[in-house]
């Protein structure tokens, strides 16, 4: 039983785990990381990206579908669905060896099996093998992530009732699928099996599909989701199921109407994600959970000193990318770097890859109303982009929010081909804390649906050249 | 030319210094030498002058804060040429009116210049909490900063009434920071001796009537007998530091020196290793040179010991506190005459000299450091010792 020291035993290899653990050894800290599943955690496993080369295949489908619009005469494609999936575990699997790699170059130590906080400063590792490890740490990172949150009245079975993995692992094409929960997940793969040809049904219980989203952004994807064939049912809960031979009747229940009654093949749930809190040993330690998740700052110190955490375990937004960006500066503290300065408040833009895609840094223009400010509102339809109209891709629009008094940029929506790859010019232009004036001064590339961003600030300011 | 201005390195041991005090305005010009802002270094504040001529452009540390060596915390203009240069061939409009706006060189972000001239903010006054300093919208405060109050405003009437307050200066400041932090982090221990100094005395009497060229006086022989006493023990001679005990191979002594400005503490070099005459030399030129004027940092920089002589003050015993970077501080009585019992009990007139050495407990030992301390009695003792090298 060896018991050894570090200077921060990060427990989680996801986005967020790994990430502080390459920071922490390029800081020259003493740095071992335990993982109990896989490297990369959900994002790269069972996440973000998995999900991406599904919504490849989906993205290309469609193409293939409408090459004739491009002059190519192209017979009818046919799905190898049980190609599809495995070509995602490929790309999963990939990247995860990856990982392995940048982290052993690193120096990191890498442990298999489950953490838990020991007292004292401890970090006990029980591999599968039954075997335990004790690990001594100054620092003691939490980076566990989080699951999917269950539906009480349809619990996960793995067959008939889906969470992510299931969705990403299916053997075989559902003919239908009740999709509960129209987060950035539940849109994407209601996506993914629609543009396949699977009967999809949205449900949502806020009024708006992507409840997160600018409500301009959402009417449009709504809009587009329901012109390729998704049902969609937003203000509307799930008030029973009952699994079958079939398939699961659900009982939806609308905002102010009668309650009735879908029967899909299959049900995926993604109404949420409850952070990993179980089994840490948090007993030992004065760190406080509320909701499910752990309370901690901008920099994931947290109540019981020594003891950090960051990423989906500390709540929304859920995102891998905050969890990456939360290690950076919670290992930088640690090491001694930003000592006196004010917690970090980073822009975090946040993308859905659903078709069509959408992406949005800052506030909703909502959200900046109800903070009281004037704003000035710019609006710019793809219809009138050169580059949109010439790859035969016109639908979306690019919306920005600026404080009419300072010219800030609150926030920037956009929805439409390549809205993801476009969003970090505005999340740079924010975090730099330009003005209008510098985004009007830029120069942006001929002929690009970047110009479009470069549109939309001009129309913020009565100034739009081509709508 | 735009050119930075940085915290500046003052001595072995600095690492980080605390910005005390701009002494100029962006947009002001100063000439070679003259005083630009007050550093201070974990011995004292040290005001730090001009290389060359050239014109402050922007201020961008507060003051206040601290700075680790070689941080940037402003920019001037050296005038030659480049992106700060005036306008050539400018029809010699009045100067004032187009001074460039002060603060045009501090890091700020575009909404942050913008937020701050809406709400007529200096930005010389806001510390930025972006990367390299960079002031953010966030950093700003909501409205104007409210000038301070010039005097006791109805606002205190809740404080009794039991004397006057008033806000300690810059240098107050500094002294009071430095010598609270040296009395908590240093782990003292005194150790006092006597030093019968007839025969030095009447050494000096006989030096001064003998020539007018130097002019010795007791601090001299004191310095002297100091540096003679860490050539023979340099394992006196050794500070602590973060990084470890550092063994100084030079016998440099500082002296404490009572200027009209406050405590001055120019370090005397090597004088272990000079005659009497030259350790004379050195030290009247020095206090001559911290009564002047501020001392540069160099001249203050380093050893491991000071003496403080407060023997025109009629005080018996003197315990001093360490000056930080350094693990001695030598403090010296007055001349008693006085009578003690000589080898056969019979009354003797002695002229005793009362010494109080503090020493750092985490680089001296009781031991080590009464043996330091005797040496330098018996050098005073015995003074001729001191006139050669």
């Amino acid at each position: 039983m060896a018991n050894r020291s570090f200077d921060l035993v990060v427990i989680g290899g996801g986005p967020g785990g790994y990430v502080a653990a390459l920071r922490a050894a390029q800081l020259g800290l003493r740095t071992a990381l335990v993982e109990r599943e896989h490297l990369g955690g959900i994002c790269l496993n069972w996440g973000c990206i998995p999900t991406k080369s599904l919504l490849h295949t989906a993205d290309t489908l469609r193409r293939i579908r409408h090459a004739g619009d491009l002059g190519l005469k192209v017979g009818a494609p046919e799905i190898d669905f049980a190609a599809v999936m495995r070509r995602s575990r490929q790309v999963a699997d990939r990247l995860g060896r990856g990982v392995t790699q940048l982290l052993k170059k690193a120096g990191v130590e890498v442990l298999a099996g489950h953490a838990t906080l020991a007292p004292g400063g401890g970090v006990e590792v029980s591999a599968g093998d039954g075997g335990v490890q004790h690990l001594q740490a100054t620092h003691r990172l939490l980076a566990t992530g989080a699951r999917p949150r269950a539906l009480p009245s349809l619990p996960f079975d793995g067959q008939r009732v889906w969470h992510y993995r299931d969705a990403l692992s299916a053997p075989a094409l559902p003919r239908s699928l009740l999709v509960i929960g129209a987060g950035a997940i539940g849109a994407e793969f209601a996506s993914f099996y629609a543009t396949l040809g699977t009967q999809v049904t949205l449900v949502e219980a806020l009024p708006q599909v992507l409840p997160g989203c600018d409500a301009d952004v959402s009417g449009f994807v709504r809009k587009a989701f329901e012109g390729d064939g998704i049902g969609v049912h937003t203000d509307t809960t799930v008030a029973g199921g009952r699994v079958d031979a079939d398939g699961v009747h659900v009982v939806l229940q609308p905002r102010g109407g009668p309650p009735h009654s879908v029967h899909a093949e299959r049900v995926l749930v993604a109404i949420g994600l409850v952070g990993n809190t179980e089994r840490l040993g948090l007993e030992h330690t004065r760190v406080r959970v509320e909701h499910g998740h752990v309370v901690a700052d901008g920099w994931g110190a947290t109540a019981e000193p020594g003891v950090l955490a960051i990423g989906d375990l500390v709540g929304a937004p859920m995102l891998a990318h905050k969890a990456s960006h939360q290690a950076m500066a919670c290992v930088e503290r640690v090491a001694g770097l930003h000592a006196g300065a004010p917690e970090p408040q980073p822009l975090v833009p946040a993308c859905v890859y659903s078709h069509p895609p959408c992406a949005g840094v800052g506030l909703t223009e909502d959200a900046a109303r109800q903070r009281g400010h004037t704003l000035r509102v710019g609006r710019f339809a793809l219809q009138g982009n050169g580059k949109a109209v010439a790859i035969g891709e016109p639908a979306g629009f690019v919306k920005t929010v600026f404080d009419a008094a300072s010219g800030a940029l609150l926030g920037a929506h956009l929805v439409g081909p390549e809205a993801t790859e476009l969003i970090h010019g505005f999340t740079l232009a924010g975090t730099l804390e330009a003005t209008e004036a510098e985004l009007i001064e830029t120069v942006f590339p001929h002929p690009t649906l970047s110009e479009a961003m470069h549109e939309s600030v001009l129309a913020a300011f009565g100034r739009a050249l081509h709508s | 030319m735009r050119q930075p201005l940085l915290v500046p390195k003052l001595g072995l041991t600095m690492e980080e210094g605390v910005l005390v005090e701009w002494l100029l305005q962006p947009g002001q010009a100063f000439a070679a030498g003259d005083g630009l802002f007050v550093i201070e270094s974990e011995k004292a504040a040290n005001e730090i002058a001009a290389e060359a001529a050239g014109v402050l452009l922007a201020c961008s540390a507060p003051v206040g804060t601290t700075l680790p060596v070689g941080t940037v915390i402003g920019w001037w203009d050296d005038g030659a040429g480049g992106q700060a240069a005036v306008a050539p061939a400018a029809p010699a409009p009045v100067a004032a009116a187009h001074t460039p706006p002060v603060d045009t060189r501090v890091p700020v972000t575009p909404l942050a210049r913008r937020l701050a001239r809406q709400r007529g903010l200096d930005l010389a006054q806001v510390r930025g909490s972006g990367p390299r300093g960079r002031i953010r919208a966030r950093d700003l405060p909501a409205a104007p900063l409210p000038a301070p109050s010039p005097g006791p405003g109805p606002a205190s009437a809740s404080q009794p009434a039991v004397g006057s307050l008033r806000k300690p200066s810059a240098s107050e400041l500094t002294v009071a920071r430095r010598l609270t932090q040296a009395k908590q982090q240093i782990p003292h221990f005194y150790l006092a001796l006597e030093a019968e100094v007839s025969a030095l005395l009447t050494l000096r009497e006989q030096l001064n009537a003998a020539q007018s060229g130097v002019r010795f006086t007791v601090s001299h022989f004191i310095v002297a007998a100091i540096g003679r006493a860490l050539a023979e023990r340099p394992q006196a001679n050794r500070v602590w530091t973060d990084e470890g005990l550092l063994s100084l191979e030079a016998t440099d002594v500082g002296l404490a020196v009572n200027a009209e400005r406050g405590l001055a503490v120019p370090v005397l070099r090597d004088v272990g290793r000079l005659p009497l005459a030259e350790v004379a030399r050195a030290a009247a030129a020095a206090v001559q040179r911290a009564k002047a004027g501020p001392l540069g940092a160099a001249e203050m920089a380093g050893g491991a010991i000071t003496v403080s002589n407060a023997g025109m003050f009629d005080v018996s015993y003197m315990t001093s506190i360490i000056n930080p970077g350094q693990s001695l501080i030598l403090g010296v009585g007055s001349v008693r005459e006085l009578f003690r019992p000589d080898a056969q009990g019979q009354p003797a007139l002695r002229r005793e000299m009362g010494l109080v050495l503090s020493a750092d407990h985490r680089v001296h030992d009781g031991v080590g450091a009464l043996a330091f301390l005797q040496r330098v009695v018996a050098h005073l003792q015995q003074p001729l010792g001191l006139l050669v090298s």
